[in-house]
């Protein structure tokens, strides 16, 4: 939360990567954050904390590729995050999102140390878009293996996302499943819709739902999705999101549904890039120049910069203007407020639509209301 | 004997301090400004007239004190919740709004962004009763609403514990128990009744004195043998939906009411049977 008690930043400590992926939203350069301009960031950061009496922080450290600055870079960085947020009283918790190609037993000694032995990488499965430049994806999915693996065996908890393409509809949920949990051995993965964001090419043309995948197909393997982790996973302690979050907001138990699914994204985490642009998430900072809310090391004030964007005042009006609309009428208006500003935004052109996969998740969230229901009937 | 509760404007605060309060202000940072660490334990909320543009000063400002958010427009207002849902993360906030057209609207997103809600019911007219049957059915039934809906809250509570409630007292309407101050500082009475622009204490046209006045509201109908005389929920409700009009057909709420009694029977039954000991044999 911004706004809140706790503040939610996505910081980007390099624009560069070392993979290729067709579809990758951001707009790569060979920028990376020094250590001088993170003091200046984190100062700032924290005077907007102590300005609005925020006191716990969230770094969410992503890029680019976030491995792409030594394990060294990260040792001096936590020192310095800490000195600044032990002198404002302030308590700050970091994560990690890495492609973990360039991951070796260097790094074992600062996950652990500040990132609590955890980190979260993604894959597809099939991977028809992730690769190395010049390299194939199987060359991907191979060395991205072999490192998962390595870090296994040095005790790092290792979630993942997965981006769904149209093999993986092809393909099937039984066999989804299978890879990732029964041959993968991951028992902590995130599925997430895919979307054209940034420079337009050939490959993401056919990531629009209106395109090529088609979201009944694509609602129909999420919910057999669903069904094999209820009936193989769930009570092994896999977790699949968003399934789980959603059995738990279904069984009136607390939830930490997706940040898709927010009233409003505005009030919850921004994004900062290595050259100093603040934007609402890693999907704009780097991609939409015309959305960015400003420079944190040209200004004098995030707080201000903040109080002031347009770009950021528009995302403010986004859940406002789509309740003028048929999201008002929705059973689970209380769940989505519209969905995903970007996912918006990369299909239409406009923040003040709403989300294009509304007819996924309007089946998901019946889907899972009645599995939870089943499920309390069980027990009870 | 419960002190009587002042809905006082700020700039009364001075006279009043020490009793029982709700303050109401227009503007946040007065509120911040002037309202002391010391007056918090007299404080049962403070009331943001005017739905203010800028509520930051309130985000860590006496944490935990309630707030009300009086909606005078639902339907045009609506949308503007957004913008204070962020006083959620530290603050009870409860969305206080009239029961007319384009309400539901208004329910339907303080609910989904888990606000508490007032229905402010007055007489409502039958075109608002389909809309506050379908809105009972979401609070019993739906997991989205999340927080309470007044005076639904309160009265499944009293028919799910077999306990006494009073529609008056749950609506803030009882002068026994609340009374309004003006920015003059004069006393008024609370709610709809402070539109009989009676003094507090005196007599109004219609004879009633106001220190006991929702007891000889209800016993005046049931003398005149109005529809109350023989209403099953009239414990409840004392007449409430009879005034100012005392000929409205309650055939309405009383469905209303009907849902919420067979739902609080349910409940109190459904928690029965899920005690301890529940079921077992002699």
């Amino acid at each position: 939360m911004i706004n809140g008690n706790h503040f939610s930043l996505i910081l980007l400590s390099t624009n560069q990567c070392n993979a290729a992926c067709d579809y990758c939203f951001e707009h790569l350069t060979d920028d990376r954050l020094s250590l001088e301009r993170l003091q200046l960031i984190v100062n700032k950061v924290l005077d907007h904390m102590d300005s609005h009496q925020i006191g716990a922080l969230s770094i969410h450290w992503q890029g680019g590729e976030a491995m792409l600055l030594p394990p060294s870079w990260y040792e001096k960085a936590f020192a310095l995050i800490g000195e600044a947020a032990a002198t404002r009283d302030k308590h700050v918790e970091h994560g990690l999102q890495t492609n973990m190609l360039a991951y070796s037993s260097d790094w074992n000694d600062i996950i652990t140390a500040m990132f609590g032995n955890s980190l979260s990488t993604s894959l597809d499965y099939p991977n028809r878009h992730r690769k190395q430049p010049g390299r194939d994806p199987q060359h991907y999915d191979d060395l991205w293996c072999r490192k998962v693996r390595m870090a296994r065996d040095a005790g790092i908890d290792v979630k993942a996302i997965s981006l769904i393409n149209q093999g993986t509809l092809e393909m099937g949920a039984e066999s989804f499943y299978t890879q990732l949990v029964d041959r993968l051995g991951i028992t902590d993965f995130q599925i997430n819709t895919p979307f054209p964001g940034g420079e337009a090419n050939a490959v993401k043309q056919q990531l629009s739902p209106d395109v090529n995948l088609d979201v009944n197909a694509l609602a129909r393997f999420h919910c057999e999705l669903a069904d094999l982790w209820l009936e193989r996973g769930y009570r092994d302690g896999v977790r699949i999101g968003p399934f789980d979050q959603l059995l738990d907001y279904f069984s009136h138990r607390d939830a930490c549904l997706p940040c898709i699914w927010g009233p409003n994204c505005a009030d919850n985490f921004i994004a900062i890039d290595a050259r100093g642009h603040v934007a609402q998430c890693d999907c704009w900072v780097t991609s939409y120049p015309e959305y960015r809310f400003g420079n944190i090391l040209e200004c004098d004030s995030l707080s201000d910069l903040l109080r002031h964007s347009p770009a950021r005042e528009d995302f403010n009006a986004r859940p406002v203007k789509l309740m003028q609309g048929d999201c008002l009428q929705c059973d689970y208006l209380s769940m989505c407020h519209g969905g995903c500003p970007v996912r918006t935004y990369s299909m239409h052109q406009s923040l003040f639509e709403k989300d294009p996969y509304c007819e996924l998740y309007k089946s998901l969230f019946q889907h899972m209301e009645h599995r939870a229901t089943q499920l309390a009937g069980a027990i009870n | 004997m419960t002190s009587l509760l002042y809905q006082i404007p700020l700039a009364q605060l001075e006279a009043f301090r020490g009793r029982d309060l709700i303050v109401r202000s227009a503007l946040p940072n007065h509120l911040v400004a002037q309202v002391r660490d010391e007056d918090f334990a007299n404080l049962a909320y403070i009331q943001l007239c005017e739905l203010p543009g800028d509520i930051d000063a309130l985000m860590h400002w006496a944490e935990a004190i309630p707030i009300d958010l009086p909606m005078r427009h639902p339907a045009r207002d609506f949308t503007s919740l957004y913008r204070y849902a962020k006083l959620l993360n530290n603050h009870p906030v409860r969305v206080s709004l009239p029961v007319e057209a384009g309400f539901e609207n208004a329910v339907k997103l303080a609910s989904s962004l888990h606000f508490q809600i007032r229905l402010l019911l007055g007489q409502p007219q039958p075109a608002r009763i389909d809309a506050l049957a379908h809105l009972l059915e979401d609070y019993l039934h739906r997991p989205r609403v999340t927080q309470p809906i007044e005076p639904f809250h309160s009265l499944l509570l009293g028919f799910c514990h077999a306990q006494p409630v009073s529609l008056w007292a749950i609506q803030e309407e009882d002068p026994k128990l609340i009374r309004h101050i003006d920015d003059q500082g004069q006393e008024h009475l609370p709610g709809r009744l402070a539109e009989t622009n009676a003094e507090t204490g005196a007599e109004t046209d219609q004879g009633l004195i106001f220190e006991d006045f929702v007891a000889t509201w209800s016993n005046r109908l049931l003398a005149e043998n109005a529809e109350c005389a023989d209403c099953p929920f009239l414990s409840a409700c004392q007449g409430y939906f009879k005034w100012p009009e005392r000929d409205y057909d309650c055939t309405g709420v009383k469905a209303l009411f009907d849902t919420l009694k067979q739902a609080g029977d349910e409940l109190r039954q459904d928690l029965a049977a899920a005690s301890p000991g529940a079921g077992a044999g002699p």
